[in-house]
Order: structure tokens, then C-alpha cells, then sequence
């Protein structure tokens, strides 16, 4: 949610900057006597090279509170007959993501990105399976790449995602920095378990993630 | 290493750790500087070592974050028509910014009403998942402050030109400033969102003695933490191996269960 404030504040403000702003000017390196400066120099003394507009941001709380990202409400998947609802989640008690009981109902994990967010993967999970059987997320392995995934949020507006990667890897070897990493490109991500199942601890040795691009940009 | 790649390109970005580049807070080998004009009513052009690089700026603004080298840099505010940053209305002053580091440059009134420039660094160390920081920064020619949070108060008697700091589980909450030991606020009650991974800066600005007294809220990454796993199935129906003769006796005990609640039980041989 960060990001977007950030990345949508500079777009957005500064389309609201005074049309007499001037660009930044380069200016040619500074000539000045060591002595001028604090004896706690750390680097050599230098102008700034500043290229093109420094952006300016409104700094009122109202203007931040507006631009967050609604979260995700329902989760389609056509291919597979999949129309499930998302409610937000956060962290578990032992620091794994909060995943819904219910395998039939999906978590969004709120203190990352939202899908539609500018940067970022936006990550939802479902249990594979609950005491009931099977749950939608077990068909996530038969995904293709261009399956489409479609997203509707809390204020009704309907986001497109199209599949672009299905991976399924030992848990042992997930990279979770990865996984919910918030700087990337905007992605879409789902995770589920598979793979075996330890009989002796009760969960699966693997990650399923599918990873979804936003329709209208181009896949990394 | 176990990945199967079962559809797209072979990314291979489950592959453990060593690939993955950490999520930087600040580019590489640089300094992070934000300026904020907290002075009432005086517009001014910002110079840094003699170059005019805020132009025009505004009281209530943010400019930046700027990366720059590590370094000691001059800076002086002038008129906003003024030729150059010989004659200035605040500085100059050194500010001496360290690789690795955020900082924010805020021009502001003292207590006593007087404009100053001071330098704060931003705490960017990592913050754990779930939780946000909340910096808030006394930056108003006015008393000290109580902060309050949701109807309580978190930090007390907060003068100019300090700040105070704390992580907090990541939230919304209703944020508001009173004089030191009373109730009533001076600002606020407003919404202030506390990110995960991110540390909310507010500051108070302006003059209580001309009715001028705001907020500003500046927001700057931390180094965030992610959730240790996703641990998404307990009941083995979709274990690849199919279900072994050892578990039969679990999945009977889960159909009993289930039966006895009077639910459908779906089952899945593979």
C-alpha cells in the first residue's frame, strides 16, 4: 500500500505543480576549501547532480488516506470453474501468513501490496485442502500460462490478470522475500501447498504459487 | 533443489535464498534526502551548494526523496526571486549526509517562533512483519506535546525541536496532539495509516500563537520483513503419492468427524 501512495503521490501532485516551476538546474561542480566545511566530512564536496523535476508531495494525512488501494473481495478463475470470495488476512501466531480455515474461502495478505497497487506482488492463499476435502486452490497446478484470473474489489471495480508463471518448489527452498516482495513490478500471486504430504507433522513438503500478470502490462 | 516449473517461462525464483536481492530502503551506495518547508506563509527557493534546486517551494510541502552521494552539502533558502543564494532568509548551513542512510532537512520554526533549519535521520532498520514505525517529529512554535493514539496517549511531552519514535502493529489509527497534560487536542483527531514495512513520519508545524498549527505526514521504507511460510493444507487429500496405507486410519478418523457433523466429504485418489 506504501508504494502506491508514494508512486501515485508524486504522479498525481505533481500534475497539480505550479506550471512556473523551473527544472532543477545542473550546476558545475562547487569550488570549495576543505576548510570551509565540518571537520566530520564524510565524501568530497560536490553539487549535487539533480536531473529533471525534484518531485514534491502534499504532505496532508486526508491526501494520503485517498489514495490507498481497495483490498480484493472475490477471485475468479474460469478455466476452473473457480469463484470464491477473499477476505484480508495478516500473520499467524508463529509468523507464517494467516491462511483462511475454510478452504474454499481465500486470504489476501494485507500488509503487502493490493492487487491493482502500482508495484509489488500481491499475494492470496487458500489451504489446499481442510477436513472436507479439496478445496478451489488444489487445481491452481493446472493452470496455464494465459489462463486468465480475474479480481473484484471491495468497491466493485473488476481487475484482469493473465497467468504467466506455475511453479511448484519444496518448501525448504521458498523464497518468501520473493514471494511477497513489494518493489517488484505489480504481480499477482496465489500459494497453496502440494507435493507430499508428511503424514508425521501434518503439511505438505511444497509451494504451488502462480504468478499473474495485470492485463495491460507487459510480463517481466 | 526441487522446482518444477509446471507452466511459463523457468524463472526459477523459488530457488533459496543467494539469488534474491534484498528489498533496498535506500539505493546503493547512496544518501536518501527529503526537504520539508515547515515556515508558515514564506515561500522560498531552496539552494544546495549554490545550485537552485527547489524552486518555488511551498510551506506544508515535501520535496524529494533525492538520492545522493554520501557527502556535506550547503544549504541556504532564499526569496523565491531572488538571482541567487547570496543574500538568503535562512542559512546557509552543512548538513552532512552518511551511504545508507534517509534523512529529512526540515526548515521550521523554533518554540519560540524563530525559522531554523534541522536535520533528522529516519530510522530505517528493519521492522518486523506485521509492524509498522511511527516517528513523530515537534517541528511547531508551540509548547510540548502529548501524542495520543486511538484515545490514549502514546508518547508524552514532546518539545521542539525533538522527536520520538516506536514500532507498532501495522493499523489505522486515530491520531491527535494535545499540550502536555491536557485532553483537548491541538491537532487533530485525524486517520493516520501505520504501514508494515514502512515508517510513518508525522510532524507538527506552524505557529500555535498564529493559529497556524498542522500536520504533515511524510512516509519512508524501512527494510520490511516477510512472513516466515505459507502453510496452506493439514489433511493430506492432496498428497501426490495418493493416500498411503499408514493414513487410512487419519482419514477414517476425519470421516467419522465429518460424518458425525453431518457434512460432504469429497475424497481425491490420485
Amino acid at each position: 500500500m506504501r508504494a502506491i501512495v508514494i508512486a501515485a503521490m508524486t504522479v498525481l501532485l505533481a500534475a497539480c505543480a505550479s506550471p512556473e516551476r523551473a527544472p532543477a538546474e545542473q550546476a558545475a561542480p562547487a569550488d570549495r576549501s576543505a576548510g570551509s566545511a565540518q571537520d566530520q566530512t564524510v565524501g568530497a564536496v560536490r553539487a549535487p547532480t539533480i536531473l529533471g523535476d525534484v518531485p514534491i508531495q502534499d504532505t496532508s494525512p486526508e491526501v494520503l488516506s485517498q489514495l490507498r488501494s481497495e483490498p480484493p473481495q472475490r477471485l475468479t478463475i474460469d478455466s476452473l470453474g473457480i469463484d470464491m470470495p477473499v477476505v484480508d488476512v495478516g500473520l499467524a501466531d508463529n509468523g507464517t501468513m494467516e491462511i483462511p480455515t475454510a478452504a474454499a474461502d481465500a486470504g489476501w495478505y494485507r500488509f503487502g501490496p493490493a492487487p491493482g497497487a502500482e508495484s509489488g506482488n500481491a499475494v492470496i492463499a487458500a489451504h489446499v485442502d481442510d477436513r472436507y476435502g479439496l478445496g478451489p486452490f488444489a487445481q491452481l497446478k493446472d493452470l496455464s500460462e494465459g489462463d486468465g484470473i480475474g479480481i473484484t474489489t471491495a468497491s466493485g471495480e473488476d481487475l484482469d490478470f493473465t497467468v504467466t508463471r506455475v511453479e511448484q518448489t519444496s518448501k525448504r527452498e521458498v523464497d518468501m522475500e520473493l514471494v511477497f516482495d513489494r518493489d517488484a513490478t505489480p504481480t499477482l500471486v496465489l500459494v497453496t501447498c502440494g507435493g507430499r504430504f508428511d503424514w508425521d507433522d501434518g503439511h505438505y513438503e511444497d509451494n504451488v504459487v502462480v504468478y499473474a500478470t495485470p492485463d495491460g502490462r507487459t510480463a517481466p | 533443489m526441487r522446482t518444477s516449473v509446471i507452466a511459463g517461462a523457468a524463472a526459477g525464483t523459488l530457488l533459496a535464498a543467494g539469488l534474491a536481492a534484498p528489498a533496498l530502503a535506500v539505493e546503493d551506495g547512496m544518501a536518501e534526502l527529503s526537504v520539508l518547508h515547515g515556515i508558515p506563509d514564506t515561500p522560498v527557493d531552496v539552494y544546495v551548494n549554490s545550485a537552485n534546486t527547489i524552486d518555488d517551494f511551498q510551506p506544508g510541502d515535501l520535496a524529494g526523496p533525492l538520492d545522493l552521494d554520501p557527502g556535506t552539502y550547503t544549504v541556504a533558502l532564499t526569496a523565491t526571486d531572488a538571482a541567487d543564494d547570496s543574500s538568503p532568509v535562512l542559512g546557509p548551513i552543512d548538513i552532512t549526509l552518511e551511504e545508507g542512510m534517509s534523512y529529512t532537512a526540515v526548515a521550521h520554526l523554533t518554540e519560540a517562533g524563530d525559522p531554523g533549519v534541522n536535520l533528522f535521520t529516519n530510522d530505517i532498520s528493519e521492522t518486523a512483519a506485521g509492524e509498522g514505525r511511527l516517528t513523530v517529529r515537534h517541528t511547531a512554535a508551540a509548547p510540548a506535546v502529548d501524542v495520543w493514539a486511538d484515545g490514549s496517549v502514546l508518547f508524552d511531552n514532546l518539545s521542539n525541536p525533538n522527536e520520538v519514535m516506536g514500532d507498532v502493529p501495522a493499523a489505522t489509527y486515530e491520531a491527535a496532539v494535545s499540550l502536555t497534560g491536557e485532553t483537548d487536542p491541538v491537532l487533530g483527531p485525524v486517520d493516520v495509516e501505520i504501514a508494515d514495512g514502512v515508517n510513518t513520519i508525522v510532524y507538527a508545524w506552524g505557529s500555535a500563537a498564529d493559529d497556524t498549527l498542522d500536520v504533515a505526514v511524510q512516509t519512508v521504507d524501512t527494510h520490511a520483513s516477510s512472513p516466515s511460510g505459507v502453510e496452506a493444507g493439514t489433511q493430506g487429500f492432496a498428497d501426490e503419492r495418493g493416500v498411503s496405507a499408514g493414513a487410512i486410519a487419519g482419514i477414517l478418523a476425519a470421516l467419522a468427524l465429518a460424518i458425525g457433523v453431518g457434512a460432504r466429504l469429497a475424497v481425491t485418489r490420485r
